[in-house]
């Protein structure tokens, strides 16, 4: 089963994608928080990260920042709400893999959670 | 005309000759008899010499009092309407320098001329130093539509005589003055006026313009004394509307002022906004995420069994999540409402409840932590709900940056009974700002963020001065600041324009 980490502050939105992404066989791990958030990275070593950036304490740049230092293999898709221009290029300069606007089509990101998952077996 | 005002100068001339010499007849008669009593034998009748030396000392004794006395008679006696006619326009010009609204004050001046002068036409022009035109602020008996077309121009030959002309002029006398082709416009103007006189209006030397009169009936002229008091009303005019010019452009500017202002307001509103802006659009697409995300959930599970309880939680996520999308924009909105017009009664709980769900999402990243206390016993206070909203605004926006992250706010609101005052207190653990900057802090355009527009706290100071109260700032560096204000607990600024209300009485007689 692939490993799935869903990071965001509102319970709610980290609630519907855990329902999402396990009734399609993934074992999703949820945080609240960027501190959460690093040390489930650490232990769980998931394959793909749902990583929300505006968050109370540790910002998801800089927990996009420290998984790709430190675990670069892992893929991470940013799932935000608008954000300013200069954010995105920050998170594009950090490594992201794709960057998705809420609300979300979860259609659209099922593909590219498959996308990027597949360009990693390769 | 001029053989008649001969007539009565004559007739006058007459009166005073009879009183004089029968007095003087009188007084001759009552000498003699008192010589022949004490009978010094002094025969007046045959010493010439004595008789003039008498005349001339009576003359020179009872002259005066007896050209008042007749001057008296005639104007009380005999011509007692005229004067009271004239007396009535006298007070009236003593009163205008009390007028300061130009629009009123060119109507009392036209309108008691021409009632008092019995005028049918009186046209009151005025010349626009700025705008360069002539302009009629007031008129009688020639339609106020008329008067746009009433048009005159600095080089006419009219204007240039008035400008040189002081006292009335009358028609006839001043077009023997010119000679072709200046008597054809001059008298053209007189037409377009439908005017038989015209005086021009000076301040001290500075012509503001001309009053025209369309002249007494059957075409008669004015006489000197209705010529002086007129003269007199122009001058006093002069005076009047130098002060009501003034006015009338202090109020232009007040306006302009006032229009400035409310775009500056809107101006540091929509700065404000902007810097609510990612919060709010945080707190909507939050909710949004999550409607859309259920909804999904379920349409991609239709084909499959669904359990109720699934279904019943997934809805009311939806309905809580539509209320917090709504609640959020609801409060955006109120910022973005126009002024209201009349008087609120603040309820300052709410307000600060609104602005801190505007700046929730801040705060929360921020991990700052608001305190607020709010006494109970604040009286009613009635204010703009806008402008204090608009406060508080600023105000917790400000704390916020200074704080930046992890920090608190605190916020009281009491009400100080002795001293009648409302206090509001602002207190952040930010990183505080140095003493030098503190006087400078509500200027405007005076700004330490980097793009700021310096504009709260110089709008918040404007509005806390319009409810007459005080706002002070007292800091200490990598302490934090406090923010103090005092809002008298009944503001009188509520109510209208402060604009004087001045006395008006101009008594008519007839």
């Amino acid at each position: 089963m692939t490993k799935m980490l869903v990071v965001d502050d509102e319970i709610e939105i980290c609630d519907f994608l855990k329902t999402f992404f396990e009734e399609r066989n993934y074992k999703v791990f949820t945080a609240l928080t960027g501190e959460t958030a690093m040390r489930l990275v650490d232990q769980e070593n998931p394959a793909i990260v749902l990583l929300d950036i505006k968050m109370p304490g540790l910002d998801g740049l800089e927990v996009l920042k420290r998984i790709k230092t430190f675990h670069p293999e892992t893929k991470v898709i940013m799932v935000t709400a608008i954000e300013t221009r200069d954010k995105i290029d920050e998170a594009n300069r950090l490594g992201a893999d794709n960057y998705i606007t809420k609300p979300l089509s979860l259609e659209y990101l099922e593909t590219d959670v498959k996308d990027k998952l597949e360009s990693l077996v390769r | 005309m001029i053989y008649l005002q001969k007539r009565k100068r004559f007739l006058k001339r007459f009166v005073v000759f009879i009183i004089l010499s029968s007095t003087l007849c009188v007084f001759v008669f009552i000498l003699n008899l008192l010589f022949s009593r004490f009978s010094w034998n002094l025969d007046l009748y045959h010493h010439p010499l004595r008789l003039i030396f008498f005349a001339a000392f009576a003359a020179t004794l009872f002259y005066k009092p007896f050209d008042y006395f007749v001057l008296v008679l005639f104007r009380h006696v005999f011509f007692r309407k005229k004067m009271a006619r004239l007396q009535a326009l006298k007070n009236a010009s003593k009163s205008l320098i009390h007028t300061l609204d130009l629009k009123e004050l060119s109507n009392i001046m036209v309108n008691t001329v021409s009632e008092i002068m019995q005028q049918r036409i009186a046209v009151l022009v005025l010349w626009d130093h700025v705008r360069k035109i002539f302009w009629a602020p007031s008129s009688c008996g020639l339609a106020i539509s008329a008067l746009p077309k009433i048009h005159f121009e600095e080089k006419d030959a009219m204007i240039r005589f008035l400008k040189d002309s002081r006292g009335l002029v009358e028609r006839e006398k001043c077009l023997r003055e010119f000679s072709w082709p200046e008597v054809y416009e001059i008298s053209k103007g007189f037409e377009l006026l439908g005017a038989q006189a015209v005086i021009s209006i000076f301040c001290e030397d500075d012509w503001m313009g001309f009053l025209s009169l369309s002249g007494k009936k059957g075409g008669a002229s004015f006489s000197s004394d209705e010529a002086r008091v007129i003269e007199d009303f122009a001058e006093a005019a002069g005076f009047a509307l130098r002060g009501a010019l003034h006015v009338d452009e202090l109020k232009q500017m007040n306006e302009k002022l006032k229009d400035l202002q409310a775009r500056l307001l809107q101006t540091t509103k929509l700065a404000a906004i902007e810097q609510l802006a990612a919060g709010i659009a945080h707190e909507i697409h939050n909710p949004l995420t999550i409607i859309s995300g259920k909804a999904q959930i379920l349409l991609l599970k239709k084909n499959k069994q669904l359990d109720d309880k699934t279904l019943d939680q997934t809805l009311k996520t939806i309905v809580k999540q539509t209320k917090r999308a709504a609640d959020i924009t609801r409060k955006l909105l109120m910022f973005s409402e126009p002024k209201s017009s009349g008087k609120d009664v603040i309820e300052f709980e709410s307000v600060v409840d609104d602005t801190l769900a505007l700046i929730s999402y801040q705060t929360t990243l921020d991990e700052i932590t608001i305190r607020k206390s709010i006494s109970k016993n604040i009286p009613p206070f009635m204010g703009e709900i806008n402008e204090i909203r608009e406060v508080f605004l600023n105000l917790i926006l400000n704390a916020v940056q200074a704080v930046e992250k992890k920090g608190m706010i605190y916020i009281q609101i009491r009400y100080l009974e002795r001293d009648g005052f409302i206090e509001i207190k602002i207190q952040d653990t930010g990183k505080g700002i140095p003493a030098e900057t503190i006087p400078r802090l509500f200027n405007p355009f005076f700004s330490t963020r980097e793009g700021g527009l310096g504009l709260g706290l110089f709008i918040t100071q404007q509005i806390v001065h319009r409810y007459q109260g005080s706002i002070h700032v007292e800091s200490e560096p990598g302490q934090g600041t406090v923010v103090l204000i005092h809002l008298p607990e009944k503001s009188s600024s509520w109510g209208g324009d402060p604009v004087p209300a001045m006395p008006q009485e101009i008594r008519v007689e007839s």
